[in-house]
Formats: structure tokens, sequence, C-alpha cells
């Protein structure tokens, strides 16, 4: 079976991998071509440098007229991001093209780190913090950088300490 | 060649759906081994959709779709998916140049591929160890940050270069083996057939006819005037008759079977080429909405939001099908087939729902660390252009703060302690 929303992931995969747009990487799951895992690099020259954000992408038939679900899986410290891991992203939404592809997207989001939108909030800590206090801010993100690098079991634990503390 | 070493990185068997025959630009060699011909393969392709051109139609600003993507893509937003600029579907124009070079190009795309292949191994075979010429510069970057990964077992026992080729070989042997399956080429008709035709045309041309010399048509064998005989042929054999057979010729041209087709056929034959009109549904009544359908021999199963969406997804689809050429035309039933066969996609419409997703990542860290270390090579080798910022780090596990105005290395290393601590309490 294969749809042309499936035959489309599949180009998007083979574009992907075969022209990645430096620190970013994503693949669908082995069983599971409407879900897909990406991890970027945080941008170097940003407060993210280095961090390893982990993504998840689910994706329907209706694809690509319609855009697929992004979600943060690393916890992020980001004007656009919210608690959940959800984007605020106007490609993801109102803007959203059938031309873009799983690279299109990824790159969107990797220069979102670079350049947040403090005029639309999806955590609003996070947006005040980068317009009053950046010094306050990279701390903040500098710890989720850090976070990035650990196993989940590590960080499921670390939130549990954080939750009781 | 990329997409053969990601492929193989993922040595899980459940990747089917990675080894079904999508041809893409990637089949091609980047443009540093085998000049333009990505670029050419990508130009032809449509951008919604990533198939060569269907039907083909520019908009206003220039930029080219399948008709079918680009009219679903319209019923979302009214504008050009590339540049935005504001156009709807009565702005589309058919672009019959661009359907006849993609005619063309799934001709020669497979035998362009195998004499790629061929020079590729010719290449290989007289010159087995040069490795400095700058044109392989690209790829061995690519396998360099592959062997770096380490988990490319069922890779390393083939030679590097044939690999990719190897992997090229995936390409399809037949230009087009998704469209138009039932389509068996342009004109066949107009072929003719049986041998004895074939002798007869010949013999008869040799004598030099003159253009009022009566001549056997070679599809028909009816005694044509030669003068008539190009345009005889042209119509098929489908002279101008007299009012007396027409009942007959009406029985070979009505669909089979079909009454409905039958009595309709003469006035459709005219309208046959003009689009649908689009309707707005708010206005119109269930029973109209069904005659609607019915009138297209579309089925009324479902409830009023699918009688809207089928009749509407009919008419765009019947209404692309006019954009692609006669040749290429599909008929009223395979579009009727279409149109099922995306309902039933769209009745599938759901995405994946993933609850836990702590549990999630570890079921998954197998994928994420080889993700990790692909878009790690990426990173470090965009780094090393000499565009890229310098100021990447070596060793990602110590990040080298270059923020260091904005932060003092204290509280980042306060940072770390943290974590470090937390870490060792739970153990």
């Amino acid at each position: 079976m294969s749809t042309n929303c499936r035959r489309r992931l599949i180009r998007d995969f083979k574009r992907l991998s075969g022209d990645p747009p430096g620190g970013i990487s994503g693949s669908p799951c082995p069983d599971n071509i409407m879900l897909w895992n990406a991890v970027i690099f945080g941008p170097g020259d940003t407060p993210f440098e280095d961090g390893t954000f982990k993504l998840m992408l689910t994706f329907d038939e209706s694809y690509p007229n319609k855009p697929p679900t992004v979600k943060f899986l690393s916890r992020m410290f980001h004007p656009n991001v919210y608690a959940n891991g959800e984007l605020c992203l106007d490609i993801l939404q109102n803007r959203w093209s059938p031309t873009y592809d799983v690279a299109a997207i990824l790159t969107s989001i990797q220069s979102l780190l670079h350049d947040p939108n403090p005029n639309s909030p999806a955590n609003a800590e996070a947006a005040q913090l980068y317009r009053e206090n950046m010094k306050e801010y990279v701390r903040r993100v500098k710890l989720t950088v850090e976070e990035s690098w650990l196993d989940p079991e590590e960080k499921a634990a670390l939130g549990e300490e954080q939750g009781s503390a | 060649m990329p997409f053969g070493v990601s492929a193989s990185d993922d040595t899980k068997p459940a990747n089917d759906f990675l080894l079904a025959d999508v041809p893409d630009p990637t089949d091609f060699l980047p443009a540093a081994e085998a000049p333009g011909l990505r670029s050419i393969d990508g130009a032809f392709r449509c951008t919604i959709c990533g198939e060569l051109f269907d039907g083909p139609v520019t908009l206003p600003c220039g930029h080219c779709f399948c008709s079918g993507c680009i009219r679903p893509a319209m019923s979302h937003k009214q504008e050009c998916p590339i540049c935005r600029k504001v156009a709807n579907e009565g702005h589309l124009r058919p672009n019959p140049i661009v359907e006849e070079i993609i005619n063309g190009w799934k001709d020669a795309r497979p035998y362009i591929l195998s004499l790629v292949k061929q020079e590729a191994r010719r290449k290989v075979a007289d010159q087995p160890e040069v490795h400095a010429s700058p044109a392989k510069k690209r790829k061995r970057s690519q396998e360099r940050s592959s062997s770096e990964l380490g988990s490319v077992p069922g890779l390393p026992h083939t030679p590097i270069k044939p690999r990719s080729f190897k992997k090229m070989s995936h390409s399809p042997s037949k230009p087009n083996p998704v469209k138009y399956p039932s389509d068996g080429g342009a004109g066949p008709s107009r072929i003719p057939t049986s041998d004895g035709d074939e002798e007869d045309l010949p013999s008869t041309l040799g004598l030099n006819p003159k253009s009022d010399d009566l001549v056997k048509c070679p599809l028909c064998e009816k005694r044509v005037r030669y003068k008539n005989l190009n345009g005889h042929m042209d119509r098929s054999c489908k002279d101008p008759v007299p009012v007396s057979s027409s009942s007959q010729w009406s029985k070979i041209m009505a669909p089979k079977g079909n009454a409905r087709g039958k009595q309709k056929k003469k006035s459709s034959e005219t309208d046959e080429d003009f689009p649908l009109p689009k309707a707005s549904y708010a206005t119109l009544k269930d029973k109209q909405l069904k005659e609607m359908l019915q009138e297209h021999d579309l089925p009324i199963t479902g409830d009023r939001p699918q009688w809207e969406q089928r009749h509407q997804r009919w008419v765009m689809m019947y209404n692309a099908n006019l954009d692609r050429s006669l040749a290429n035309r599909k008929t009223k039933n395979e579009l009727r087939r279409d149109v099922k066969k995306w309902e039933e996609e769209m009745s599938r419409k759901k995405k994946p729902v993933v609850e836990d997703l702590v549990k999630y990542q570890q079921t998954h860290k197998p994928e994420f660390d080889r993700l990790l270390k692909l878009a790690k090579s990426t990173r470090d080798k965009s780094a090393l252009e000499p565009n890229a910022a310098p100021s990447s780090s070596d060793d990602n596990h110590k990040p080298v703060s270059t923020d260091a105005s904005l932060v003092g290395p204290p509280s980042s290393m306060t940072g770390v302690d943290d974590v470090i601590d937390l870490n060792s309490d739970k153990e």
C-alpha cells in the first residue's frame, strides 16, 4: 500500500538523508512511516549550542496538504515552545505550504532556536526573560542543553527531583 | 548514494517502505559526479507530490504543478504554494510542452541511469585507487561520516564505490510504473496490426497513386480516395457516414453496457473537454446533491459531508484530467476508482498517537542514538566548510561556551554540577 502521502514521505526521507542540512537528522519509525523521529543540534553561537534536541513528527494522509504535528521530546526553554513540547511556528499552522518537506520543517525549527519570536510567546516566562533578562534566559536554556544529553530514564529522574524540590 | 547509506544504517528489516520503488532525484549522483542530472530530475517533479509532473499546469507566477496536486492545495489556500502569490483554479493553464518533456524523460530516465551506472563501473575499473580528485570529495566525506558511525553492519563487505551504484540499481527498469497502468501509450490504434495490411500499403504507395485513386485503408481495409487517406486515418477511420448507419456508429462508440452513457453520448461528446463547475454546497439540498453525484455515476453512500467531499474531489480530479494531453487522459472509470481510493485513504486519516513520551524515547533509544550521530556528522561537516562559523567545538560533550560575554563560566559550570549531583543522587 503506497498512497500519495506515503510516497511523498519516502521522498522526504530520501532528500533528508541524501542532502542533509547541517546538524539535522530524521527518519521514520521502522514500523510506522507516519511517525518520525528527529534530532536537531542547537545552532552554534546561540545558547542552544551543542544541545541535542529530540523531536517527534506525526503525519496523516492529508500530508502534504496539511502540516504534520511536531513536538519536542526534549525539554525546551524557548519563547515559542509550549511546556508540552509543541511549537508555536507559523509554517506549521497558517503559513503551511504543501511544498514544505521534513527537511524544510526541521531547518525552520533550527532557525527558530536561532531567532525566537517573543511576540507570539508559547512560554511566557522564556519570552519575558528573552526580552528583559538575557543572562537568566541563557542560563535557563543551558540547563535544557545539558539535560538534552541525558538518557530518558535519567531525565525522568531529574524531572522528579525538580518536581519534588 | 546518501540514501543508500542511511537505508543501510537502518539495519532493521521492518523498514520495508524504504524499499518501495519511489524514484527520486537522489537516484542520480550529485552534481559533482553527474553534472545536471539530479537537478533536471528534480526540476521535472511537482514540488507537492514529488512525482514527475502529471498534467502539468502553470500559474500566473510561472510556477508549475500537477493539476491534480494544485487543485486540492488551492481548496485550502488560494495562492501559489511556492511564492505565495494569490492565485485560484481559474488561473491554471495546462502546459503541454512540459508534459511532452516529461513523456520523453520517462523513457530517457532509466536509460540514462543505466548509462551512468555503466560509466561509473568503467571509471572504477580504470582507476581503482584514485581518491584525490575533487569530484569525489563529497562522496568521500559521506563515506567517512558513515563509517564513523560504526553502526553499519551489512555494509562493509562491499567496496566503497560500487556500493553506491548498487543502491542506485533500485531505480526502476520501467519508466513509469505507477501511472496509467492501462494506458497503452500514445495512439497505438493507428498502427497497422495485421501483416497483410502492412504488405498492402507499401505496394499501393509504390505505384504512386494519384490523388483521386481509390486505395485500401491499411486500418479498416475500406477503399478510400488517396487524397483523403491521411484524414481518414486521422479520424481513426470514422469518416462522415450516411444517416442510415449512424445508429451503428453510436453502438460502437457507446461504452459497453452503460445505457445512461449511450443516451448522453451525443450531448456529452462535445462537453467532454469542458471543466465541471464548482458547486457551492451550502446552497444545495440533499436531493440536488445526490442527483449531482448520480449524474456522474458516483455512489451516494455515507452522509452529507461525505457526499460533498466526494463531489468536490470528483470535480477537481475530473478537471485535472482535462489538463492532461489526450493520450495521457484517464477514463471516467479510472477517475472514479481514484476517488474511491482517495476516500479510503482519508477514512484512515489519523495521526499516530504516542501517550507515554518517556517510554517512547526509551524504546526508540537506538534510533535516536543513530540520528544523533548522523546530525553530529553533518554539523561537523558544515562546520568544516570555510564559510561556516569556525567556532564549533570538537568535542560535543564538553560544550565550549561561545556566549562567554553573556554568561560567565561559573554559572554554566554550576549548571553542569547540578546535573551531575542529581544523577549521582539517583544512583
